[in-house]
């Protein structure tokens, strides 16, 4: 086999497997981030209290501690996770926090007259939330999230400190048996920046398929 | 109670801190009537029917809507306030939702109401107020005058016992107020039973039942719109109307 078709059966499985991290934690995170922002907004000053505090120590951690935490210290408090599952923990937590932020900002940010107005009309907090709040509030916090889904595609090539086999992963140990750094890095460099791209015109598309016709400028 | 008593207020207080919003405010609306209520800001008129459908939580003092206690502690306040439309100054119309939407929204999440039947009331709402054409612009892409018909038929579709309006064109051009009025007189014609705070006192002469007039958190005179606005008995009220009057006078209104 040459090196190229060796590299690339290599490569496509570690690939796949950065495809199946992300296919669960960027929705995840998303949901999460929704969820936290939705809890410190309207929560009792319990609920908001603990959505809060997770947030500040998750923004206070290095991801890479987080990791490790969740990989080798939660085992000894009788959690436990495979590698892949470790990883994909850590990163729904740490972008989920960082994600609430923007959502929170977002919220504030929807005039309240039109959570009176849904208050008048009957609506309940969590159909005055659903209905009238979050599907604003989520297309003005779309920037910060698509920024955050970028990062999080970037990242996920730390999954490879607990052992998952991920592109990064899979890429370092190839190059450890052929030594050809420059076309198995650069190779590896492309398929994230192909990610990202991918991702940023996908949430592209989404930021003007939930644009409110003759409310923003174009 | 009779049955034809819509709502019933007695002695509503209310105050923020130290400062005391209402003292004590007493009156009822007959089904079908149009009762106004004017007086200068900071009079109390928005905090009292803010207080009517329990946005605000009066203080002390008993409100009925059709019979039942409101302010009782143990009713629902979301059933309470889907009998009361409410039509904001400031519209208030969902930006992320087509005029139609807008409408439909309460009937379909508040009444659980299929999406197809929501549609059809929503659709003949807005005929009335005569923006059906414009049912699938978005709030952005109506001017003052629309939005606020479209508030009025969100109000409307949930076919409220009565329609509270909180000063209703205070926030339009004033070449916009008519078509708001012309949707809100045509109403108060139809007999829909509605507590209006307005400034506008043409409107209040040609469909008001009865002005209340509030001066610091009182209701301190009443009667037949005609004669409360042209012959007004207490100095605040003949204060009052006197301004409004000049100020029209200057408008060519």
């Amino acid at each position: 086999m040459s090196f190229w078709e060796e590299f690339i059966s290599y490569i496509l499985r570690g690939w796949i497997t950065t495809l199946e991290i992300l296919a669960i934690s960027i929705p995840l995170s998303i949901l999460l981030g929704l969820s936290l922002a939705v809890a410190r907004v309207y929560g009792n000053w319990f609920i908001s209290m603990i959505a809060g505090g997770f947030v500040v120590l998750l923004r206070g951690l290095p991801l890479v501690v987080t990791l490790l935490i969740v990989f080798f210290a939660l085992p000894k408090l009788g959690i436990y996770f495979s590698p892949f599952w470790a990883a994909v923990t850590a990163f729904i937590m740490c972008s989920g926090a960082y994600q609430s932020e923007y959502v929170r900002g977002a919220i504030r940010s929807i005039d309240v007259g039109q959570s009176l107005a849904a208050q008048a009309l009957g609506m309940n907090r969590l159909q005055e939330v659903i209905h009238i709040i979050l599907p604003q509030a989520f297309r003005r916090a779309l920037p910060g999230i698509t920024n955050e889904i970028i990062y999080l595609i970037l990242y996920s090539s730390l999954a490879y400190l607990v052992g998952v086999q991920e592109l990064f992963a899979v890429a370092k140990h190839f190059n450890s048996l052929q030594l050809r750094p420059i076309e198995i890095f650069s190779t590896t460099a492309l398929i994230y920046a192909f990610m990202a791209t991918i991702a940023t015109l996908f949430f592209r598309k989404l930021e003007e398929k939930l644009k409110i016709p003759g409310l923003e400028t174009a | 109670m009779p049955d034809d008593i819509v709502l019933k207020v007695e002695d509503l207080h209310k105050s923020y801190g130290n400062i005391t919003v209402l003292k004590g405010v007493s009156f009822e609306v007959r089904r079908g009537e149009t009762k106004i209520i004017c007086g200068p800001s900071g009079s109390g008129k928005s905090t009292l029917l803010r207080c009517l459908n329990l946005i605000t939580r009066p203080d002390k003092g008993r409100i009925w809507l059709e019979g039942e206690e409101i302010t009782n502690r143990n009713v629902n306040i979301n059933k309470v306030r889907q009998k009361i439309g409410f039509v904001f100054q400031e519209f208030n119309l969902f930006n992320h939702l087509t005029a139609l939407r807008n409408v439909s929204i309460g009937l379909e999440v508040v009444k659980k109401l299929k999406k197809e039947e929501a549609r059809k009331i929503a659709l003949e709402m807005l005929r009335k107020v005569g923006l059906e054409e414009h049912a699938y612009k978005y709030p952005a892409e109506l001017s003052g005058g629309q939005k606020q018909r479209v508030a009025i038929a969100r109000a409307l579709a949930m076919n409220p016992a009565i329609i509270f309006y909180d000063e209703p064109t205070s926030a339009l051009d004033p070449q916009l107020i008519g078509e708001v009025l012309e949707v809100m007189k045509a109403l108060a014609r139809e007999k829909v039973t509605s507590i209006v705070v307005t400034h506008e006192m043409g409107f209040a002469q040609s469909v008001g039942d009865e002005i209340l007039f509030m001066y610091d958190g009182k209701i301190i005179e009443r009667g037949p719109p005609l004669e409360v606005i042209q012959n007004p008995k207490c100095e605040q009220a003949k204060r009052f109307f006197q301004k409004i009057h000049e100020l029209y006078a200057r408008q060519g209104r």
